[in-house]
């Protein structure tokens, strides 16, 4: 049967065909970086996202220890962990074989306003008890947790939803039709199965930790000397939202008691509401490191615009960019701890542009790690300009169009 | 006069276009090229099983010749090719013509251009006899189509009653909300071969229903049904039932981001046609207009929108199996409405302040058909039907 992941929410169509989605790393960045750290048995990625870094490092026979607090993107992760894959292979094959009944309601369809309709929701319970059934068969410990990481990518197709204008974004409610149900998820299972077994033979390496948990406070059980890693951007971007429909799932399983705990008990990093700060008349700026970052939210504030922009600024980008800037310093503080005394590692990351100024995301961090008495520097050869990424609107140009890669090189000795 | 072929497919000659063909199959209507009149009546009436071009096969078989999955939806409607059309002349009579048969409608819509003659401000028809006598002006115009629109036409108790008396001599097209939609309309739309245009602007409820509300009355006759759901559950049950159907959705800044998936999702539920209206700026509703559609610029990025990147996205994937139609409604004189109480009329092309204006005010009810050429534009008429707008 060929691959055919069309029946599934955009991110994952991308994700199973090419690997990748919005804000993933870009192979042709990485390889290199995996390279120069060849002499590491370990890399880490504290905020894995979609877990490129694990891929390219087992086919590369280096083991990885990888960091995620959005559940769906940590699931995909624990969906394409190499030491999972041959037993996952094995579920989904008996998946296959068994055929599963949906329920029989005679409905063609359903609206809903919400994100899920409760002809939905039913179904949604049904596959999860029969995927665990069959997972618990070759999983002691987390059957759990890998038959939600099957279960997730389809979902979707049980959602209402309607995307919006790129990938990041996706309204709430619209209509979900149930014809050809079943197939849509035989053709599933069959081409996750088509790509386990692409993907398998090419893992030398298959010892690979992928851990739940948020960076600014997890406790990493183990001293790490290798690194790869990009904070998300500050491109107002919602990664929580942009699995809307995923994330309701998974609240929804744990709310009937079927799973344990993916709660975000925090925001993320780079969310884009900001409604709690501006209400409590929160700043705390002032416990922002970087002089870079401080400089620029002083910026923002005193920005001289039309009065809406100084509205804005007032109520969004100024708290925007100060928890932005204080979260990545608090994530990277707490990860600090658990480096060696002899580490390496790089960031990538991208400085866009707002109110007409850069922001300074390479800068902030290279001078919090400096703070920390590491070395963080540019490396010149992997900085590069990237065309107009990510946004709405086509017709900007010039600087407010310019997007800077950096990649900056972190050591101790 | 209007005919009814052995296919189901009405035709009629006029003296300007020559042959016009309306599919009570695909709710669409096609300007037939001179040279292909004569062995087009004759597949038509199935004298003969070869068409003048395949062409004609792929548009106006569907539904009696070829299935659904072998149709070509393309634009304009002139056959066998827009490049056998060097000029397209205004249509003698008109195409088509709206009948508000009733002012009386559940929903209360944001943009509605009859609000000027709904919720009473125009007498109900109260009689059979004004009925027939509507009708039988109407016909007196020589068109190819009448669309039983209001208001809501399913609320009308004359409904069944006008599509018996317009039966097999017109085509008759029906635009409803669906909201009144019963069993009993189902089977009046199937045993009078009515083709049922539903109105629904997006697929996510509160959208849908912040554009088309319902009336408070309504609800405390009705329940609160919203007018997605119910419009959602009509299609199924049309579709269901084996009426054909086209969904008919208002383009505004509100929906129209949703409208490429919302058309993804009318083309896997086996909905044959979409109609996308831009809103006609009227004296009712022209504060709710500036909201919904914007300024100037606002507006041309809608009409671009749609005009670019949807019509490009049916031709590359829609083709075979959904039409598209677009009505920019910027000719408002384009249209000729009856009203409730039976006078002809059409909107006016020099202000939204001006209102209906009466097409022959001598016989507001039995115009002549210079009159009709005085006060509508035939031209943009003609446009508007052969989607060439």
């Amino acid at each position: 049967m060929k691959i055919d992941f069309s029946m599934l929410r955009e991110p994952y169509q991308a994700l199973f065909t090419s690997g990748r989605t919005y804000a993933a790393f870009d192979k042709d960045s990485i390889i290199p970086l995996i390279d120069e750290l060849k002499e590491y048995e370990l890399i880490a990625d504290p905020m894995a996202g979609f877990g490129s870094l694990m891929i390219w490092c087992a086919q590369r026979g280096i083991s990885t220890y990888n960091i995620e607090y959005n559940p769906p993107t940590y699931l995909w992760g624990i969906l394409n962990n190499p030491t999972f894959s041959d037993s996952i292979s094995l579920v989904v094959n008996e998946l296959i074989s068994n055929k599963f009944k949906f329920p029989s309601n005679n409905k063609r369809f359903a609206i809903s306003n919400s994100w899920y309709s409760p002809e939905s929701y039913e179904i949604i319970m049904d596959l999860y008890s029969n995927i665990y059934r069959t997972t618990s068969k070759y999983f002691t410990s987390n059957a759990e947790e890998i038959s939600l990481a099957i279960l997730i990518p389809f979902v979707g197709r049980l959602s209402c939803y309607v995307p919006g204008n790129i990938v990041a974004n996706v309204k709430r409610g619209g209509i979900c039709l149930f014809d050809s149900l079943p197939q849509d998820f035989q053709t599933y299972l069959c081409s996750l199965e088509n790509r386990i077994n692409i993907i398998n033979p090419t893992f030398i390496n298959k010892e690979h930790e992928f851990v739940f948990g948020d960076l600014r406070k997890t406790e990493i059980p183990r001293k790490l000397s290798a690194f790869i890693t990009s904070p998300p951007y500050p491109n107002s971007r919602d990664y929580y939202k942009m699995f809307g429909p995923e994330n309701d799932c998974i609240l929804y399983l744990k709310e009937k008691g079927n799973i344990e705990d993916y709660t975000v008990e925090e925001q993320l990093i780079s969310c884009v509401s900001v409604s709690k700060y501006v209400n409590k008349n929160i700043d705390y700026s002032s416990d922002i490191v970087s002089s870079s970052a401080r400089d620029f939210i002083r910026y923002i504030k005193n920005y001289n615009g039309t009065r809406q922009a100084k509205y804005d600024n007032k109520v969004y980008y100024v708290p925007y960019y100060t928890s932005y800037f204080f979260h990545i310093e608090q994530a990277y503080r707490n990860f600090s701890k658990y480096l060696t005394d002899r580490c390496d590692g790089f960031i990538i990351l991208t400085n866009n542009t707002a109110r007409n100024k850069t922001i300074p995301v390479a800068e902030s961090i290279m001078e919090f790690f400096q703070s920390l008495d590491f070395n963080a520097e540019i490396v010149d050869k992997y900085t590069r300009e990237l065309s107009h990424v990510g946004s709405i609107n086509p017709r900007v140009k010039g600087f407010k169009a310019k997007h800077m890669e950096y990649t900056i090189k972190v050591s101790r000795r | 006069m209007a005919i009814q072929t052995q296919s189901g497919i009405f035709i009629r000659t006029d003296p300007a276009l020559g042959l016009i063909a309306y599919s009570p199959f695909s709710g669409l209507f096609y300007a037939c090229a001179h040279k292909d009149e004569e062995q087009l009546l004759s597949w038509l009436n199935k004298q003969t099983s070869n068409p003048p071009s395949l062409l004609y096969k792929q548009v106006l078989g569907v539904g009696w010749a070829i299935d659904n999955k072998e149709a070509q939806y393309r634009t304009p409607h002139l056959l066998p090719e827009a490049t056998n059309w060097p000029i397209v002349p205004p249509s003698y009579n008109p195409i088509l013509i709206n009948w508000l048969i009733t002012g009386n409608c559940p929903l209360n819509c944001r943009y509605c251009y009859a609000q000027d003659l709904m919720y009473g401000k125009c007498k109900e028809p109260s009689t059979e006899e004004e009925i027939e006598r509507i009708v039988h002006n109407i016909l007196l115009v020589d068109p190819l189509v009448v669309v039983l629109t209001g208001g809501e036409p399913l609320v009308s108790p004359y409904l069944e009653q006008a599509i018996k008396l317009l039966h097999r001599k017109v085509g008759i097209i029906v635009d409803t909300s669906g909201y009144t939609l019963s069993e009993k309309h189902i089977q009046l739309f199937r045993d009078y071969g009515v083709f049922v245009r539903l109105s629904l602007d997006s697929e996510i409820p509160r959208i849908n229903d912040f554009l088309r509300p319902i009336l408070n009355i309504s609800i405390k006759k009705h329940g609160s049904r919203s007018s997605s759901n119910s419009a959602v559950e009509a299609l199924f049950n049309l579709i269901k039932n084996d009426i054909k159907v086209s969904i008919q959705s208002v383009a505004t800044k509100k929906n129209q981001s949703d409208f490429e998936y919302f058309a993804n999702t009318l083309y896997k539920i086996g909905v044959s046609g979409w109609r996308i209206l831009l809103i006609t700026k009227t004296r009712d509703n022209k504060l709710q207009f500036d909201k919904l559609v914007g300024d100037k610029i606002s507006q041309r990025r809608l009409n671009d929108y749609i005009y670019k990147n949807l019509l490009s996205k049916q031709q590359k994937f829609w083709t075979n199996k959904m039409s598209v139609q677009v009505t920019n409604n910027q000719n408002p004189n384009a249209v000729v409405l009856v009203t409730p109480d039976g006078a002809f009329c059409t909107e006016s092309n020099i202000s939204a302040d001006v209102g209906k204006v009466l097409i022959d005010e001598v016989y507001p009810t039995r115009p002549s058909i210079e009159s009709i050429h005085n006060t509508v534009n035939m031209y943009a008429h003609t446009a508007r039907y052969l989607n060439f707008e």
